[in-house]
């Protein structure tokens, strides 16, 4: 049989086929499926999940790209009456014929927010520098069903249309219903060019008034945001998704109810108008000592104590407080020069909701260390800020305070580290500030932990050997045979019972001729005694004679033979 | 324990040890650290920073001095982040050193992105914040080695056990845990590159979500080979590529000088 060059795609019909060709066929088929399809072939579909809606309507907009791989999310345009926002792709690989055909399904959620007829699209994507289309479809919204306008709506707002870059202001949903609203759920907005305010929840409250006889229920959730990019900014429409109550029959005025008597629902969706913000950027020139805080703050400071002594501390507190985002900001440094030293504690900065808007709160503690005795000035602090409703900088001022330094009861010392006070007693003025230097002579060695674990490990190990040694030791002792008592030994600790004496010594002759014959000692008899001579089978019989005869006479007698017999074997055996 | 058992057993742990690979290199870590101090007091702050990033793939490289000196060479060749994360990284090998604490505060002061540091500690494991996982394990393991002693004492003068022996080895267990928490925590990583985008997902079709700027130090909530899932205090998320960033956990690779 012919062996088929390597990779070559060579039919063998009727004919086992060899496993390099084999290999080479899957290989070659393999390639052909995976080849990609020319930028060419890809194509773009765009699909509705319905051609007409109402007011209020949220639909799957699909979005479909096949053979081809875009650059980003696919822009899709619509209309004022529409708002479209991104949920999420997939994609799925179809074989068919051999063909692989991948589609990247991208899909939106369409909320119709005004009647009219509006225009998806039409949408360009950019597929390998070929511009790709599909073409506009057009929708129709109608205007919402009789009596749903006026049982339920949304609307948003935002607390200032046109705030300043860093200005603080909160995006407000509210869902106004009549009756009962179940499990209501909202998306909010992809807000371009604001920023969440990080560390505060929403705020969500909810109201009810009586309304054209009416009782309606007021739910309006808060989302802190801080604006953070200038210019015109449109915010899409917020989609609000809740189960309300099926609407009381026309003729009978009767509650719809299911089967169990319970209310019956259905899933509505609401959806905002389209907002606009003109985020406005601060006005120029900036001061040169601008802190970066936007908003309407009042700073306070608490009293210093009027004299202190050398050594002690003294904490100054201040306090900043108003509308604006306080989110990581720290006092400015204080001057250098002085006869003191400070230390800046990280502040305690809470944001929370007051009187419809949010209010920030910092604390900064300030802990001023004196190092000369005399008059101290602690010096103030001063903080630029930008007030947007003032629409200016505004300098906030904490009052410097003049205090005394006294000795003290020990006449105070400063303990300073870093260079050592001047020959003088004075203190070296500081020309710079710097990072602190490494070691100079440092000795290496590994303080990594992975190369500390075999000693880590090690350690301990020690005393677990031997306690394991230990533990062995004691079961091998408990399981082992008993250890040999000298009978010499045994001989001369026999108890004082004649009975027992005689059963003991008895039992002695037995185990020591069951020793040197290899036999149990139970299973002795006359015979097999008298094979280790005359005198073993002496002692044999005036045992028997003993125990059937009257031990007590004979004991002494019996004692000393089989004492002269043990010795005797034992000279023997050692020789 | 016999003579000989001892030393069997001292033999036994020793071994290891002393066949750890690179103990031998130590004298390279030295000698590559000190060629960096000549050349960074030589005002070659970059072929000192080089240098300081070759000896730490020496064994004893992990060292707090190391990583110290190192930072000061890239803070003074204009890398701030690269700078932090090697203060960092010096931070979890010597918590208390406040040499590297104020250096490492210094340069996060500096940073363009006002970030709060991110929590990696459980408050419950206290110890961790002012000792190294290196000085938990050495506890642990002396712990441990008592209560095995005592243990062993009592077995082998057939006396009661008491409590102090079990009690030390319950104290070392949980010190291990911690150790073991430690090492295995969510890490940080600091951002290297002067200016990043973090995106919805890895690679160019992720949607911009915010920018990072070299200094800024987050959790790291997921990693690829060629990304990182950073992580901001409030919540979000965004890929950013592997490289622009530097892990502040000792042992990893440093980003190449």
């Amino acid at each position: 049989m012919s062996t088929p060059r390597p990779g070559a795609l060579t039919p063998t019909v009727g004919a086992p086929l060899s496993r390099r060709a084999l290999i080479g066929g899957g290989l070659a088929a393999a390639a052909v499926l995976a080849a990609p399809r020319p930028a060419w072939a890809a194509e773009l579909r765009v699909a509705l999940d319905r051609p007409s809606l109402a007011v209020g309507d949220l639909v799957a907009l699909r979005v479909q790209l096949i053979d081809g791989r875009p650059r980003g999310v696919p822009d899709v345009p619509v209309g004022d009456g529409l708002s479209a926002r991104f949920r999420g792709q997939s994609q799925e690989t179809v074989m068919v014929n051999f063909q692989t055909t991948r589609i990247i399904t991208y899909t939106y959620g369409l909320s119709a927010t005004a009647e009219g007829t509006w225009t998806i699209g039409p949408i360009e994507v950019e597929v390998d520098g070929r511009m790709l289309r599909a073409e506009a479809l057009t929708v129709t919204v109608t205007g919402a069903p009789a009596g749903e306008e006026a049982r339920a709506a949304v609307r948003a707002s935002l607390s200032d249309a046109s705030p300043f870059v860093g200005e603080l202001l909160h995006y407000s949903l509210v869902f106004e219903h009549e009756g009962e609203a179940y499990n209501p759920r909202w998306t909010p907005p992809e807000l371009r060019g604001f920023s969440q305010l990080s560390g505060t929840d929403p705020e969500q409250t909810e109201a009810q008034l009586v309304r054209d006889g009416k009782q309606r229920t007021i739910t309006e959730i808060r989302l802190p945001l801080v604006a953070s990019a200038p210019g015109t900014q449109n915010i899409d429409p917020a989609v609000l998704t809740a189960d309300m109550p099926v609407s009381a029959d026309a003729r009978t005025g009767r509650r719809a109810v299911d089967l169990f008597g319970r209310e019956r629902t259905r899933t509505e969706t609401f959806a905002t108008k389209k907002l606009q913000a003109t985020v406005r950027p601060l006005p120029e020139p900036r001061p040169a000592a601008f802190s970066g805080l936007v908003g309407s703050f009042a700073l306070e400071a608490s009293q210093l104590p009027v004299s202190v002594e050398l050594g002690g501390t003294l904490t100054w507190e201040l306090r900043l407080m108003g509308r604006g985002s306080l989110v990581g900001f720290r006092l400015p440094a204080a001057p250098a020069e002085g006869n003191f030293r400070v230390y800046d504690d990280a502040p305690a900065v809470r944001t929370r909701w007051e009187r419809g808007g949010l209010e920030s709160e910092a604390l900064f503690r300030r802990a001023l260390v004196p190092e000369a005795a005399g008059g101290l000035t602690v010096p103030g602090v001063e903080l630029v800020v930008f007030d947007p409703e003032l629409e200016q900088y505004v300098t906030l001022k904490a009052e410097g305070q003049a205090i005394t330094v006294t000795p003290g009861a020990d006449g105070g010392e400063v303990q300073r580290f870093g260079a050592p006070p001047a020959a003088g007693g004075g203190v070296v003025d500081a020309l710079g500030d710097d990072i602190l230097p490494a070691p100079a002579a440092a000795s290496l060695g590994d303080r990594s932990l992975a190369g500390a674990l075999p000693l880590l490990v090690g350690l301990p190990a020690l005393p677990l050997l031997g306690l394991v040694g230990v533990e062995l030791r004691r079961l091998i002792g408990r399981r082992g045979p008993p250890r040999a008592v000298d009978p010499l030994a045994r001989l001369a600790a026999l108890p004082a019972d004649p009975a027992a004496r005689l059963a003991a010594i008895e039992q002695l002759f037995r185990e020591v001729c069951a020793a040197r014959l290899g036999v149990a000692a139970p299973a002795l008899d006359r015979a097999q005694v008298s094979t280790l001579g005359p005198e073993a089978a002496a002692l044999y019989a005036a045992l028997e004679a003993a125990r059937y005869g009257g031990a007590a006479a004979a004991l002494p007698a019996l004692e000393a033979d089989l004492k002269t017999w043990i010795t005797a074997r034992k000279a023997g055996g050692a020789a | 324990m016999s003579r000989r058992a001892f030393a069997l057993a001292l033999l036994l742990v020793g071994a290891p040890a002393a066949a750890r690979p690179g103990v031998a290199d130590l004298g390279g870590a030295q000698g590559i650290y000190e060629e960096g101090q000549a050349a960074a007091l030589a005002g070659d702050q970059a072929g000192a920073a080089a240098l300081y990033v070759r000896a730490l793939a020496f064994a004893g490289g992990e060292h707090p001095a190391l990583y110290h000196a190192l930072g000061n060479a890239l803070y003074r060749e204009g890398e701030a982040g690269a700078a932090l994360c090697a203060y960092a990284r010096g931070q979890r090998l010597a918590p208390r050193d406040g040499d590297l604490a104020a250096n490492r505060a210094r340069v996060a002061r500096e940073a363009q992105d006002k970030l709060d540091p991110p929590e990696t500690t459980v408050s419950a494991l206290f110890w961790l914040s002012f000792l190294s996982a290196l000085e938990v394990a050495a506890a642990a393991s002396l712990l441990a080695t008592a209560g095995l002693g005592g243990l062993l004492w009592a077995r082998a003068r057939a006396r009661p056990v008491g409590l102090a022996g079990p009690s030390a080895l319950v104290l070392a267990a949980m010190l291990a845990a911690s150790v073991w928490v430690a090492e295995n925590r969510a890490g940080t990583t600091v951002v290297i590159a002067p200016e990043v985008t973090a995106r919805s997902a890895r690679g160019p079709d992720g949607v911009e979500l915010f920018r990072l700027h070299a200094g800024a130090e987050l959790l790291v909530a997921d990693a690829a080979e060629d990304a990182v899932l950073l992580q901001l205090p409030d919540g979000r998320k965004g890929w950013v590529p592997a490289a622009a960033t530097c892990s502040t956990t000792p042992g990893a690779p440093f980003p190449p000088r």
